[in-house]
């Protein structure tokens, strides 16, 4: 047949092993990253892991769309470059994994991280269930959305940009600079070419229930950094979160609806994942490491020249930081005497 | 300016008509101001509250709407606010303290007010209001992915490569099922939103044409204006011959429309006309 229509489903597993796929390697590479960039922390990392990992898949998948972008480079090459970045990040991580575990000599602390209470089974349960809906539901809000008719067209020509991807017509007069430097179109599609998948499958239901879970392990990061000496506190803050972010999938703009309705979304990224690591990282003081998060989400939202909600949160934190230490906990003090 | 402070102003009113997690939010922070947790973690206390009054009162919410650029409606400067977190440390703080130190043995205090907690949290979510409409237009999508395979099986054995006119609902989904399909115009003709990822904009005759297209499917009339005086009047035969000059070798026709007129119309656009199950199919 000429025409392929694209929207055929497919009936194998490669959805269920790319998800699986896409939480393993960039666990994996997190694990290798946080290896290098954190060495107090000794021992293998989860959720922080998946989050630092993802950031890291944003930064490879942001050399290749710019080498698409402006070096006409193909979707084909930009595919295999990233799948290669990948491979090696991987291999290099799991090595440093397996090092990392037998440098644990303990066996007690080597178990002592997988203990968790019944809480937080309970935060993940609603995890799972959530994937679930957003995997057998199927409902999408494309609102100021173009992602899937872009990755069509990268895939189509097999370039970045190359037509419009409202009208499959070559563009007449371009577009902004700002947009054409986001990659995750490209990071789609050279994971439609790695993997064979369909692009509305990867964009609508595989990405979005990764999302969920980097969403979770962000939030974890955040209840071990206001919670740090209560395991059950910071599993009830996971659960609270999740029901949280289930209530308020109400309206645009609202965490939950972005991550179930719009998971794959730049916007959606920043904020359900992004952002609340970020806080974690503000709250552990590690602003270091914020500059991170803040060039992850220029490479996926449209920003005022780099200086987007990353940036903000973090000024403001470190500026309200600034004044609590200065005068709030001073006046506390004096209170007291 | 104004345009922005009105935008502040409704986004507000509409942010908080779907559900009221921001007044779980705020009744977070209350909690957390009383009760003296928040001293715990005062900066991020002080940063939430800040950034939400900002994002309340408008013409603080106009200046973090220049922030995060003209590109982003109201509703996006929440994001720079962390809800989730202020929110559901408030609660963790209020339930830690109802159960002290999450003790089962405190169950008859803790489980009453953790229910209620959790009472209140549900009727803050608009619960399947959106879900409704996305379910509409799933089922809607699934049509459409019906029509599109008619189409791109019958004209695709007539044509190379298929230049595509149809109505609205139609050509919405038209570019994310086929990757090769070419439109005579996409989604940012009506989401005007959608314009600011291209400089490119549409002729006059396109945006005509367009008008043309939407206003037969409700009146079954191949004529659009009532030709008084000063109105824009658009027959159809004008249309389509527009739209074969603009490269157009595939027009889908709602069947409003009568058979006759479609027939005229073909001859005009200079093709042959095949009957789909709720559209008129013009190849060329």
């Amino acid at each position: 047949m000429r025409r392929q229509a694209i929207w055929q489903k497919e009936k194998n597993m490669t959805p269920v092993i790319l998800i699986l796929l896409l939480l393993l390697i960039p666990w994996m590479a997190g694990n290798g990253i946080l290896y290098v960039i954190d060495r107090k922390e000794k021992g293998i990392r989860g959720g922080e892991a998946l989050v630092v990992g993802w950031i890291g898949v944003i930064g490879a998948a942001e050399a290749v769309h710019l080498c698409a972008v402006f070096l006409h480079v193909s979707i084909t090459v930009c595919a295999m470059v990233f799948g290669g970045i990948m491979a090696v990040v991987g291999m290099g991580s799991l090595a440093v994994c397996v090092f990392s575990l037998l440098r644990t000599k303990s066996p007690d602390r080597r178990r002592a991280g997988w203990r968790r209470t019944p809480l937080f089974w309970a935060a993940a349960a609603i995890c799972l269930g959530q994937v679930l809906l957003i995997w057998f539901r199927g409902e999408v809000c494309l609102s100021r959305d173009m992602t899937l008719e872009t990755v069509v067209s990268f895939l189509q020509t097999d370039g970045a940009y190359l037509v419009n991807p409202m009208t499959g017509t070559a563009y007449e007069s371009g577009i902004p600079l700002r947009l054409e430097i986001l990659c995750l179109p490209t990071l789609y599609s050279a994971l439609c070419r790695l993997f064979a998948a369909e692009p509305g499958t990867l964009v609508w239901m595989v990405i979005p229930c990764v999302m969920v879970v980097c969403s979770y392990s962000s939030f974890y990061c955040v209840g071990k950094a206001l919670f740090p000496r209560s395991a059950a506190q910071q599993d009830l803050f996971l659960v609270l979160t999740a029901v949280l972010l289930g209530v308020g999938s109400y309206a645009l703009g609202m965490d939950g609806f972005g991550l179930f309705y719009s998971g794959w979304r730049g916007g959606t990224i920043r904020n359900a994942v992004l952002i609340p690591y970020l806080i974690s990282l503000c709250l552990r003081r590690r602003w270091k490491t914020t500059l991170l998060c803040i060039a992850a989400e220029a490479c996926l939202v449209w920003t005022l020249y780099g200086a987007g909600a990353c940036m903000f949160v973090d000024l403001g934190m470190a500026a309200c930081l600034f004044v609590w230490q200065k005068y709030g906990k001073s006046a506390g003090k004096e209170r007291k005497k | 300016m104004t345009e922005l402070m009105q935008n502040a102003w409704l986004g507000w009113r509409q942010f908080t008509d779907g559900g009221k997690v921001a007044a779980i939010l705020l009744a977070a922070l209350l909690y957390l101001y009383l009760s003296g947790f928040w001293k715990k973690h005062g900066e991020l206390f002080l940063y939430t509250a800040i950034v939400t009054v900002f994002s309340i009162v408008p013409i603080t919410a106009v200046l973090l709407m220049l922030y995060q650029t003209r590109f982003y409606d109201y509703e996006w400067i929440w994001s720079l606010v962390p809800m989730n977190v202020a929110a559901a440390w408030g609660m963790t703080e209020f339930l830690g303290s109802q159960w002290k130190e999450l003790s089962l043995s405190r169950w008859r205090q803790g489980a009453p007010v953790t229910l209620l907690l959790l009472a209140a949290l549900l009727l803050s979510g608009g619960l399947g209001q959106t879900g409704q409409e996305r379910r509409e237009e799933a089922e809607e999508r699934q049509q459409v992915r019906q029509v599109l395979t008619q189409v791109w099986d019958l004209a695709g054995q007539e044509q190379e490569e298929l230049c595509l006119w149809a109505p609205q609902e139609v050509l919405k989904y038209a570019r994310e099922e086929v990757g090769d399909a070419r439109l005579l115009y996409g989604r940012n003709m009506w989401e005007e939103a959608l314009n600011a990822y291209s400089y490119d904009t549409y002729s006059q005759e396109t945006k005509e044409l367009y008008l043309w297209m939407e206003n037969v499917k409700p009146t079954g009339e191949a004529v659009f204006g009532r030709g008084e005086k000063g109105d824009l009047v658009l027959r159809g035969a004008d249309c389509v011959t527009a739209a074969a000059e603009a490269g157009v070798n595939c027009i889908l026709l709602p069947e409003s429309l009568k058979k006759r007129t479609v027939e005229r119309l073909s001859e005009a656009f200079g093709g042959s006309v095949q009957q789909l199950e709720d559209y008129y199919l013009l190849i060329r």
